[in-house]
């Protein structure tokens, strides 16, 4: 069994001016080092989830030819009689990098003088979907607000990293790969595409994968060059990722800004919610931007929205590409509805609850279509449900009738806590203590 | 009995789910029933397991096949035992002759015969041979789950340290397939959707250097909080038709991160904070009471 280390960019955004494997290749238990002109012909990593609204969309190369997009990018894989050797020969390797500016923020991606991540620019994706006619509702509602949120990244983060192992059958021509992908026939597909083989003599085995999440169900340049370079040398060949490599180069999710408008009457009917949103793609996009889709579609939520107007940016930014991460995109739309309800349920003066139960969509309103294409193509129409005895149960489980008196309880509480904090002090003072 | 997913499991339990399915379309103990997913050479399609999909659409598939294996095992039984197939019955594994309980056939045999049918004779029906199905399903559009999160919390405005006191769900699930899985990716999922609330957060510096590059920068949530749930039913069967079944994967992490937002908010509100950021993690919130008691 061969054992591969990776090395990634060190930079965010680079030329690569030159990689030398000369002395790598003639450490101890070296026995091949893979650099990016080995596999120009490889090309990218395929765009799995086109949309017509995608504006030159930028998926990664298998290894990239001249710039790297984000740290952490794999850039050359070093191949040895074990992990540690090729872990330590990784050291040897000559790669010199002309560093580039690079697009490390939201702010940075939508600065028009600013640096672009891809030569077409930073915007991936911009349109807007409607319901109704929002802007004119938002306009004579008597209640308007307006707020801005920011999201920011968070990761899947399985206790398990990923990990391949892939064999070579040079008599047969098969090859069988052990894959911790949580997608074993996606993977299968792009292996005989890239590795130029019948389907049927590709093999992907995925049993106990450990914790997934998302982020494991994308193919990584990692996942075709371990059975690339089992095949090449006629070696098993396995690469087991570090946790270091699993938090600098697994596929992240959840950067939005948002400003939403919600209008309502004053009784606390919904009547009109505009949302404009940028959403952090990372430097590609090869699941498309499923997860901005989702997000927009989903603000509405359970409530009847009979204005609805959404306007998404996705932009790329020189950080780990952004796929879905469990929830994909339907936190943060969650997280902007629902905090507008308890804002407008301040203004109003009414209760989080009450305002919440005259928004619902009631259960003799099923098939319930909300107006909106999602991000299947096809209308986003709930089939059944019952909202308000859901909300009425969790709102009894929860004691949300007793809120009030258990705020003045904390409060006294709090009071109790201080009295007991200015008696120790006096007592350190007077050194009793 | 072997059932070949593709679907790749990462702990959601599809070899039980999967084999419970079966083992109800095909009256077959629940340990007679191997399941496999994650394997191409055991199914050459399939998407793969995310998006909450297994619930919905493997396991439905898993069904079909099941009701197609049991059909054709009836017809090759029947056959064999020059019985009619409406005389027949399914149970435990095995197929008798109504009425007559000591003429009978094991599913196991029942397979070889249906699978190494004698040269020169066909099988009933001209059946393909082999006693195996393969089910596909098509569902015309996504599927959508609902449910109800509450969370009450207490904010210690001196730290920016948040306690989750309480923390409901009740998640509308109809019929469960199973009750402790279930529960299980609404406590996984609650529990990924408080570290996404109050603690984990990915930081890039103005380089666009991961500055959150080991585990102890990220803070991921490792400790689970005890939440208590609650079941919510509006049916009293699971649907036949895929397109009204729902998957339970992901949709408890949802709202947590809104319902817990909205708990600090409510806490705050007395000292003028606002909340509009996530996560809400102890330096963010302690910046915010500071600056809200400047103003």
């Amino acid at each position: 069994m061969l054992h591969v280390a990776v090395h990634r960019s060190p930079h965010a955004h680079a030329r690569i001016v030159r990689v030398d494997p000369t002395e790598a290749r003639g450490r101890p238990g070296v026995v091949h080092v893979l650099v990016p002109s080995d596999v120009a012909a490889l090309g990218r990593l395929p765009l799995l989830v086109p949309h017509a609204s995608l504006i030159a969309p930028a998926c990664p190369e298998i290894l990239p030819q001249e710039i790297v997009s984000y740290a952490g990018q794999p850039v050359a894989l070093v191949v040895a009689e074990s992990a540690a050797q090729a872990e330590d020969a990784l050291a040897a390797l000559q790669v010199d990098y002309e560093p580039l500016p690079a697009v490390a923020s939201l702010d940075d991606a939508l600065r028009s003088d600013g640096p672009r991540v891809h030569p077409g620019g930073n915007v991936a994706s911009r349109f807007t979907q409607r319901v109704g006619d929002a802007a004119g509702e938002l306009a004579r509602a008597p209640v308007v607000l307006r707020q801005r949120f920011h999201l920011h990244r968070g990761a899947g983060m399985a206790m398990e990293t990923r990990a391949i192992a892939a064999r070579w059958d040079g008599d047969l021509g098969q090859v069988t790969v052990w894959s911790t992908t949580q997608a074993p026939q996606i993977l299968r597909r792009l292996l005989a595409r890239y590795l130029a083989m019948p389907e049927h003599s590709v093999r992907v085995v995925t049993q106990d994968i450990g914790g997934g999440f998302g982020p494991k169900a994308i193919v990584y340049a990692e996942d075709i060059l371990v059975p690339f370079l089992a095949r090449a040398l006629d070696r098993p060949v396995r690469f087991v990722e570090t946790r270091r490599e699993h938090l600098l180069a697994v596929t992240q999710e959840r950067d939005q800004w948002h400003d939403v408008e919600i209008g309502l009457t004053r009784e606390g009917r919904i009547v009109a919610v505009r949302d404009t949103f940028v959403h952090d793609c990372g430097a590609f996009v090869s699941w498309g931007v499923i997860v901005p889709i989702l997000t927009s579609v989903s603000v509405p939520g359970p409530y009847r929205v009979p204005n609805y107007e959404v306007t998404l940016t996705a932009v790329y930014t020189n950080r780990v590409p952004v796929t879905p991460v469990r929830g994909a995109g339907r936190p943060q739309a969650v997280f902007v509805m629902e905090r507008m309800l308890d804002l407008a349920a301040e203004r109003l003066g009414i209760d989080r609850v009450a305002l919440r139960m005259r928004n619902l969509i009631q259960p003799d309103e099923f098939p319930y279509d909300v107006g909106l294409i999602s991000r299947d193509n096809s209308p986003r129409r709930y089939d059944s449900g019952d909202y308000p005895e859901c909300l009425r149960r969790v709102a009894e489980a929860v004691g949300a009738a007793d809120f009030a008196a258990e705020r003045e309880r904390a409060a006294r509480g709090r009071t109790r806590d201080r009295n007991r904090l200015r008696a120790l002090r006096r007592r350190y003072r007077s050194g009793a203590l | 009995m072997f059932v070949f997913s593709g679907t790749s499991s990462q702990g959601q339990a599809h070899e039980t789910t999967l084999a419970q399915i079966v083992a109800d379309g095909l009256s077959v103990p629940l340990e007679q029933i191997t399941v496999v997913p994650g394997d191409t050479a055991g199914i050459p399609y399939g998407v793969g397991t995310f998006a909450s999909r297994v619930g919905v659409l493997a396991s439905t598939s898993a069904a079909y096949a099941a009701a197609e294996v049991r059909k054709k095992a009836l017809a090759v039984a029947a056959d064999h035992l020059e019985a009619a197939p409406e005389d027949l019955t399914l149970e435990d594994g095995r197929v008798t002759v109504r009425g007559t309980p000591g003429r009978g056939l094991a599913l196991g045999d029942v397979a070889a015969i249906a699978t190494a049918p004698r040269p020169g004779y066909a099988l009933p029906g001209a059946m393909d041979p082999g006693l195996e199905a393969s089910g596909y399903v098509h569902v015309p559009q996504s599927t959508y789950s609902n449910g109800a999160h509450a969370a009450v919390v207490e904010v210690e405005a001196e730290t920016g340290t948040v306690r989750i006191l309480r923390y409901v769900a009740v998640d509308d699930c109809g019929v469960m397939i199973n009750p402790l899985v279930v529960e299980g990716q609404i406590h996984g999922g609650i529990a990924h959707g408080i570290g996404n609330a109050l603690i984990e957060e990915i930081v890039y510096d103005p380089a666009g250097q991961l500055a959150t590059g080991t585990l102890d920068g990220l803070r991921a949530a490792t400790r689970h909080r005890r939440a208590v749930t609650r079941g919510a039913s509006h049916r009293d069967a699971v649907p036949a038709e895929p397109a009204r079944r729902q998957g339970r994967g992901r949709g408890r992490h949802l709202p947590a991160p809104a319902a817990i937002a909205n708990a600090v908010a409510d806490a705050l509100r007395p000292l003028g904070v606002e909340v509009c950021e996530m996560p809400l993690t102890r330096e963010r919130l302690w910046r915010r009471v500071r600056a809200a008691a400047r103003d």
